[in-house]
């Protein structure tokens, strides 16, 4: 049995005997998901190994892997290379995907975007990104991410649970299960996902694994319920419901008065926590009220649903709310053609929204104990996929390097952390596999990723790899 | 009454005793010992060979002894001792880096072991079972009704606790049709049950068993265990045809297939002699895992991760084994070693499978399943392909007598017959023709100066004749893919007509396109398009990321069979067929296309062309390789060498030459092979298929993986299984056959009882060892051996035959127990793992929907064929799915496809259907043999407001209104109806459900829209007889009962 089983366990029978069968529907009644509010009580590992430095997390996903040439890792030089091949000494024979591979030449393709220096750490960054520019002083840079996936479905899997094959609990699932909730109104674990455009996701990428599933995050939805049936069916008004829970509620209090299995009491409190939800969720989304210079300071974009602004703005709220994790998936950033065009619209659409919620996090004091992250799932090719031509070129997959960035609580601003060769394709210094960046999240919350392992199938599973190597990275953090 | 008081006196007085005795002799390794072990020492003193330390091994009783760790009889002596009992950082085991330490009473237990002799013992799951002879505890024969009690009494008696009353028989009757075949039961059934005589409980059993609900209740577990899904799984996650698998799971518990044949037939039901079309689908077993088509995936990763994927899935489902640790080393602690997972493996490693799924339905190999009418034509066509392909495989060619005189053979045209149209565009062929404003002759054709470079838009507009939908054509051409990154049209015979259509009332103008042409994208992609002339049209897509490669010459060769299907398109690339991607299953009319000239090359910038050949035929896998290299023949032919001075390459080339273009008996041969090709791909394009297993010819083997990458290959193994285990039957074959015939020979320990154990679950909830998916040293030991062991024996005794242990299990006097609880009985066996009350635990996902579907009188009771689209929230698939896929828009089924079971839903692997997951179904992307259970507010929302259950709601209040005037006879028609009892017992529940319908009355009486907007949740239309207030209040009252405790449980 696992400790917060027992933990429940325990404290249900000690409710059971000590006082009445409403004492017990009051501890259940407190749980969200099956659990009590007390969230060190119920989590695995309670307050964490060590004092967090954060309580929540966004991370702000780009799937489809960014262009790290194009956004981050500036190679001035690249100019000169323009058309000429990728030296073999650089390759070194590193796989391709195959659909590269049978390229007759790899014709270097600088990047189209004049970058410019930033802040007082005289960052460069791509004019694609201005606003994330005006603060890079408060973002540390890792430009030596790296992984060993070269496909999308693998790669992103590989980062969100730790392996690439389906099976494993998702970042998200972890914290959740290791740090137990902070609100008892809302999930500690919330997905949104902004247009369906370009590469897949797949529900597995907040998916439990084997852990169990009241850790999944719940994927908050733009086009009708925000959460799954949370609507009553057309007709039926919030107080029918509260008729109906009441006379279910009391006619299961009657079952349990007869057979006296707690699984009755339970249920009882899960409808009560439904009731509740039908109008803490609607609350949480309903951006009314927000006042206009904030909804400005997101763009144009935060008045349709679904957009990234507007998700920006919601993790905004949930962040109030204390929810845990929150995961932004923005998708169509797999560029291997017209990357210029494309690249062009995926960063407007990201740009401003990102900075808008660091400086709304900031204002209201809430920047110094939220992680913000930012990234995809590998990085791209600095050589051409398919033809090249002055202002058109598209890049190929790249798991050797690329760019990320971090912002928040213990986080260094200013730094930029690792060092790539001259085309962007090699680390020279620094690597950060992308376990060391799950193990570098964890730490902030006070979590030690080596330490923090479930017995499966005979294995002492953890997000890092049963066996890999992590380290944290402790040159990013302040 | 349970006595707290005594049974604790009795452990205590258990434990005494055994002390007092002898204090020795009662140490049992495998229940005192062997966890010790396992938990502080195997993985560094296990099996595992790498991580070993020290050389010491303590899971063998040798090593630990020849080593000095242990000296039995002496434990002062021993070394193991020592190092236990230290305090010394640099001495002591455990290392206080391993943050594993061991309690002084562990460290007295090792010492007393070792004193006593040290005897060490197999893993209890490795030992083979027997039975043991039936326990008689007091009282036995006043309860038991069959073998089964007496175990659980032993235990009860053991710890003073006494089972529950019988529960009453309604509730058993709804609880044993629940179980049994998953609906709550027919009401008819129930009357019988509850009118007959001593006996009839048993007769009800066997009616249920025998209800073709049975099977499917049955194999609603089998599928998560064989991680069944309707889609791929990965990437683009397409739809993956294997239903027939489906159904051949339920037909074969049905039938009530001995399990031995159950396993034998999935797993090798391909190796059988002549196998059955129905054993062929069962082998879809093996081919439910996960697969992919992303572009750019490196093949053999693929292969060894589907490879790994069935052993995982074939040692937990059959041997309930972890084996999945010993991919990249030897297991930590279960005697299974890297060399045997990847001897396992091998097993599986001999598929002709390709590792790249091509996002169709029906990646090979496949069964097919002809529609009726097409039954006997197909087996007629497969006869005579099966003929012509043997007879032209063993062609004695006549391409070395031939050699000699070659020079007379220059003038033969490849393919000449039916060639509708020849443009070479080469220059001095075509010296004469006036190239187009910006053209010029291309210089850089690897067969010299061939072909046109095309500057702006430069239309060659010829005539052509009117092609059909229902006959082939074939396009062969050399492509010089632009040096603009710029999209082309190529080949384009249509004719575009704006027709007026009337959507919504209104009238519209709208195009419709017939014809076809060839098109490239800006990626180099390429796609051939055929419009029929009722709006249908088919596309074949070589994709960006498979694309053309850019900047170069290549031989494209198009052809279309004239199946009127998508699969009737192949397209090759320099002579080989490549695989296409997001393929629909579109199906076009047969009638003639366009009449229309064809416009070659409108728009071509930068690009090329060059020998343009259009067939009305559809031309052999040879030919297009022939046409590729067409080139390179004319040189062969002008070869100076004798025939035997010829490489092996060139004497293909010249025999496939020869062959196909100048022997006019084998050309004739092949042309009848090639005229069966159309009504193949017609028939095939309307067939159902489903995946299966085949093996190629060659031996099975596999490679040891270092840390178990694919690219890191050690030692190559043949099959084989695990030595801990009994050896694979002398007489058995090296492959999947010998393997399934090893897992069901007599002698084997595991499974059967894993079987056994799974089905106790199904029935519990929880097994008799809890970690049904790990019978390994790591997982739980069983609550009752004996009886685990007893039922595996018996099961096996008796034929492995499934019905017959659940019929022992649902006619126990244990499983006959009222589900009610008392704290005392909660606080002695909180988890009912000792069986001291009923089962009463929450349904399944599917069995909640079911049940809602069966009380209120939708659900439909036909058994098998394609899975179906019940509701959903609108979005799901859209929100995860890449563009192009084919399960990217979910289209909701209506009328019957909304009522089926939902072992029917289909599942699409990355958007499992939500109203299930919310009730711990599975993704189905890897094998599941226990779900969890949990109980969260999501599924309050799910159950209240689902339009699936709402609509049952109103379903069920629609025909209580039909039925019943009065309000009592209705809510007392709903109760019992829903519950599946009376409702004479439940005053105080039907007067609440009374006040309950006058609550909603009074609200809905005041809003006739409310009224309305409830009533017409759903696809189905209310009876418009009713009074939509009242059918609206009395919905609400089966809402509030389908939402009971006792509904949702069972």
């Amino acid at each position: 049995m696992n400790p917060i089983d027992r933990w429940i366990e325990l404290e249900t029978r000690r409710q059971f005997f000590g006082t009445s069968a409403k004492g017990l529907g009051t501890v259940a009644l407190a749980s969200l998901l099956g659990r009590p509010t007390t969230a060190q009580a119920t989590a695995a590992i309670g307050a964490g190994h060590f004092p967090a430095r954060v309580k929540r997390v966004i991370w702000l996903f780009m799937a489809g892997a960014p262009s790290q040439l194009d956004t981050f890792d500036y190679k001035p030089d690249l100019v000169d290379w323009y058309d000429r091949d990728l030296p073999e000494s650089v390759r070194q024979g590193q796989r391709l995907t195959t659909m590269t591979a049978s390229q007759p030449r790899f014709p270097i393709a600088p990047s189209l975007f004049e970058f410019e220096r930033h802040g007082e750490c005289g960052k460069y960054i791509s004019e694609l990104l201005p606003k994330t520019g005006s603060m890079a002083d408060k973002l540390a840079f890792v430009h030596t991410m790296w992984t060993e996936a070269i496909n999308h479905d693998p790669a992103i899997t590989y980062i969100q649970t730790g392996n690439q094959i389906p099976g494993r609990p998702s970042l998200g699932a972890w914290i959740s299960y290791g740090l137990g909730s902070m609100n008892a109104d809302l999930p500690e674990f919330v997905v949104m996902n902004c247009e369906p455009r370009g590469q897949a996701l797949y529900s597995r990428l907040w998916g439990s694994g084997f852990l169990p599933s009241k850790h999944a995050g719940v994927a908050f939805r733009a086009q009708g319920d925000p959460v799954l049936y949370l609507s009553n069916p057309g007709g039926v008004s919030g107080e029918t419901r509260r008729l109906m829970l009441d006379r279910l509620q009391s006619m299961n209090q009657r079952i349990y008065q007869q057979v006296g299995d707690p699984e009755t009491q339970t249920r009882i409190a899960q409808y009560e926590m439904a009731f509740r939800m039908q109008s803490s969720v609607p609350d949480l989304i309903d951006v009314t009220e927000e006042p206009r210079h904030v909804l400005e300071l997101y763009g144009d974009d935060v008045h349709t649903p679904g957009t990234f602004a507007r998700n920006c703005l919601l993790a905004r709220r949930m962040a109030e709310r204390d929810v845990r994790f929150v995961q932004i998936f923005h998708r169509g950033w797999d560029h291997h053609g017209e990357l210029p065009t494309n690249i062009r619209r995926q960063t407007k659409e990201v740009d401003q929204p990102a900075w808008a919620l660091i400086s709304d996090l900031k204002q209201r004091g809430l920047l110094h104990d939220t992680l913000v992250v930012w990234g995809g799932e590998f990085g791209r090719t600095v050589y051409s996929q398919g033809t090249l031509e002055k202002t058109n070129y598209g890049r190929d997959h790249h798991p050797k390097c690329y760019s990320m960035w971090l912002a928040g609580g213990g986080i260094a601003g200013g730094v930029t952390h690792g060092q790539t060769d001259e085309f962007s394709y090699n680390v020279v210094r620094d690597p950060v596999h992308i376990r060391d960046l799950n193990a570098t999240i964890l730490h902030l919350l006070g979590i030690d990723h080596a330490r923090f392992t479930v017995k499966h199938r005979g294995l002492d599973e953890r997000l890092t790899g049963v066996q890999a190597e992590a380290r944290v990275v402790q040159e990013i953090l302040a | 009454m349970y006595n707290v008081f005594t049974a604790t006196w009795m452990l205590l007085a258990a434990s005494a005793f055994a002390r007092a005795d002898d204090g020795r002799s009662s140490i049992a390794f495998n229940r005192d010992i062997r966890p010790l072990l396992t938990d502080n020492c195997f993985a560094c003193h296990g099996p595992d060979s790498a991580g070993r330390q020290a050389d010491l091994r303590l899971d063998h009783r040798e090593s630990a002894i020849e080593s000095g760790a242990v000296i039995p009889g002496s434990s002062d002596e021993s070394e193991m001792i020592a190092r236990v009992m230290s305090r010394d950082p640099d001495f002591m085991m455990p290392p206080p880096d391993s943050h594993k330490k061991l309690e002084p009473h562990q460290q007295e237990l090792l010492r007393d072991w070792i004193d006593a002799g040290a005897q060490w013992e197999e893993h209890w799951a490795f030992i083979m079972p027997r039975k043991a002879p039936l326990p008689q505890p007091p009282g036995i024969d006043d309860w038991a009704n069959n073998p089964i009690d007496h175990f659980v009494m032993e235990k009860l008696h053991e710890l003073g606790l006494q089972p529950n009353r019988p529960a009453d028989r309604y509730t058993l009757a709804r609880r044993a049709a629940l179980d049994l075949t998953g609906l709550p039961p027919v009401p008819a059934l129930v009357e019988e049950l509850i009118e007959g005589s001593r006996d009839s409980y048993s007769r009800y059993i066997d009616s249920l068993l025998a209800l073709p609900q049975a099977g499917e209740h049955r194999a609603r577990f089998w599928l998560d265990a064989a991680r069944y899904g309707d889609t791929h799984g990965m990437h683009v996650d397409n739809y993956r045809e294997i239903w027939p698998y489906r159904d051949w799971v339920i037909g074969a518990f049905n039938a009530n297939m001995p399990f031995d044949q159950f396993v034998v037939e999935q797993l090798a039901g391909d190796l059988l002699p002549r196998p059955t079309l129905d054993q062929r689908i069962a082998t879809g077993f093996s081919r439910c895992n996960i697969t992919t088509s992303e572009g750019g995936a490196i093949l053999e990763e693929l292969n060894v991760r589907y490879m790994v994927d069935r052993v995982e899935t074939t040692a937990t489902v059959f041997l309930g084994l972890t084996a999945g640790c010993a991919v990249c080393h030897d297991h930590k602690y279960d005697p299974i070693s890297q060399n045997e997972f990847y001897q396992l493996g091998a097993f599986f490693n001999n598929t002709t499978q390709p590792a790249m799924d091509g996002n169709q339905r029906d990646t090979p190999p496949v069964v097919t399943l002809p529609k009726t009418e097409f039954e006997d034509e197909w087996e007629q066509l497969m006869e005579e392909c099966q003929s012509l392909r043997r007879e032209l495989r063993q062609w004695k060619s006549g391409a070395a007598n031939a050699w000699a005189i070659r020079e007379r053979e220059h003038e033969h045209v490849i393919g000449s017959d039916n060639l509708a149209l020849w443009m070479p565009l080469t220059k001095g062929a075509d010296d004469s023709m006036v190239l187009p404003e910006g053209a010029h002759w291309a210089t850089d054709h690897p067969a010299g100066r061939r072909g046109i470079r095309y500057g702006g838009d430069s239309e060659l507009s010829i005539e052509f004749p009117t092609l059909r939908s229902d006959a082939p054509l074939t396009v062969s051409f050399w492509f010089r893919t632009p040096d603009r990154v710029v999209g082309t049209t190529l080949f384009n015979q249509t004719v575009t007509t704006t027709k007026d259509k009337t959507v919504d009332g209104e009238s519209v103008k709208s195009e419709e396109t017939v014809g076809w042409k060839i098109e490239s994208g800006v990626q180099n992609s390429l796609t051939f398009e055929l419009f029929d002339d009722s709006g249908e049209h088919i596309k074949a897509l070589l994709p960006d990321n498979e694309a053309l490669t850019p900047r170069s010459w290549q031989h494209v060769c198009v052809r279309y069979s004239g199946g009127q299907s998508q699969s009737s398109v192949t397209i090759s690339v320099n002579g080989t067929a490549v695989s296409l991607r997001h393929g629909t299953d579109a199906l076009v009319n047969g009638a003639p296309l366009a009449s229309a000239p064809l416009k070659i090359a409108s728009h071509l910038p930068t690009a090329g062309l060059s020998d343009i050949r259009i067939y009305r035929r559809w031309i052999n896998d040879q030919e297009v390789q022939l046409l590729a290299e067409d080139h390179l023949v004319r040189s062969l032919l002008d070869s100076d060498d004798a025939w035997d001075e010829l490489d092996a390459r060139q004497q293909a080339r010249f025999g496939r030459y020869y062959d196909e273009v100048i022997d006019e008996n084998y050309r004739e041969r092949a042309a009848k092979l090639s005229d069966t090709q159309r009504r193949r791909d017609f028939i095939y394009a309307r067939s159902t298929t489903s995946l299966v297993m085949q093996d190629r010819e060659s031996a099975p083997r596999a490679w040891v993986l270092q840390r178990g990458e694919y690219d890191q290959r050690r030692d190559e193994v043949g099959p084989d299984v695990p030595r801990v285990l009994p050896p694979i039957g002398e007489n058995d074959p090296r492959n999947r056959l010998g393997l399934a015939r090893w897992l069901v020979r007599p002698g084997h320990p595991l499974t059967a009882r894993v079987t056994v154990n799974r089905l106790w679950q199904s029935v519990f909830g929880v097994g008799l060892v809890r970690t049904s998916e790990d019978f390994g040293v790591m997982g739980d030991r069983p609550s009752h051996p004996e009886l685990l062991d007893w039922l595996a024996v018996e099961f096996v005794e008796k034929g492995w035959d499934v019905q017959h242990i659940l019929k022992l299990i649902t006619t126990s006097a244990m499983y006959q127990q009222s589900g009610t609880v008392t704290a005392d009985q909660l606080a002695a066996d909180p988890d009912n793992r000792l069986f001291t009350r009923g089962s009463r635990i929450r349904l399944a996902a599917e069995v909640l929907r079911d049940q809602a579907l069966s009380v209120s009188g939708l659900l439909r009771d036909d058994v098998g064929g394609p899975s179906v689209r019940p509701y959903q929230p609108a979005g799901l698939w859209k929100v995860v799915a890449i563009v192009g896929s084919n399960t990217n828009h979910f289209k909701q089924d209506s009328g019957d496809g909304l009522y089926r079971r939902s072992l029917y839903t289909f599942w699409k692997r990355t958007s499992p259907p939500p109203s299930m997951a919310a009730f711990n179904a599975p993704t189905r992307e890897q094998c599941t043999v226990r779900r969890e259970r949990t109980n969260t507010p999501l599924q309050a929302l799910v159950l209240m407001n689902d339009p699936q259950f709402v609509e049952a709601a109103r379903h069920l209040a629609e025909r209580a209104l039909q039925r019943h005037e009065d309000d009592g006879a209705r809510a007392a028609w709903i109760f019992s109806t829903v519950l599946s009892r009376p409702a004479n017992e439940a005053g105080a529940d039907v007067a609440e459900l009374l006040a309950a319908a006058g609550e909603f009355r009074d609200i809905f009486q005041h809003d006739a829209d409310s009224a309305r907007a409830l009533v017409r949740t759903g696809d189905s239309v209310p009876d418009v007889s009713l009074d939509e207030t009242e059918l609206a209040a009395w919905t609400m009252v089966a809402n509030i009962l389908m939402n009971r405790d006792d509904f949702v449980s069972k």
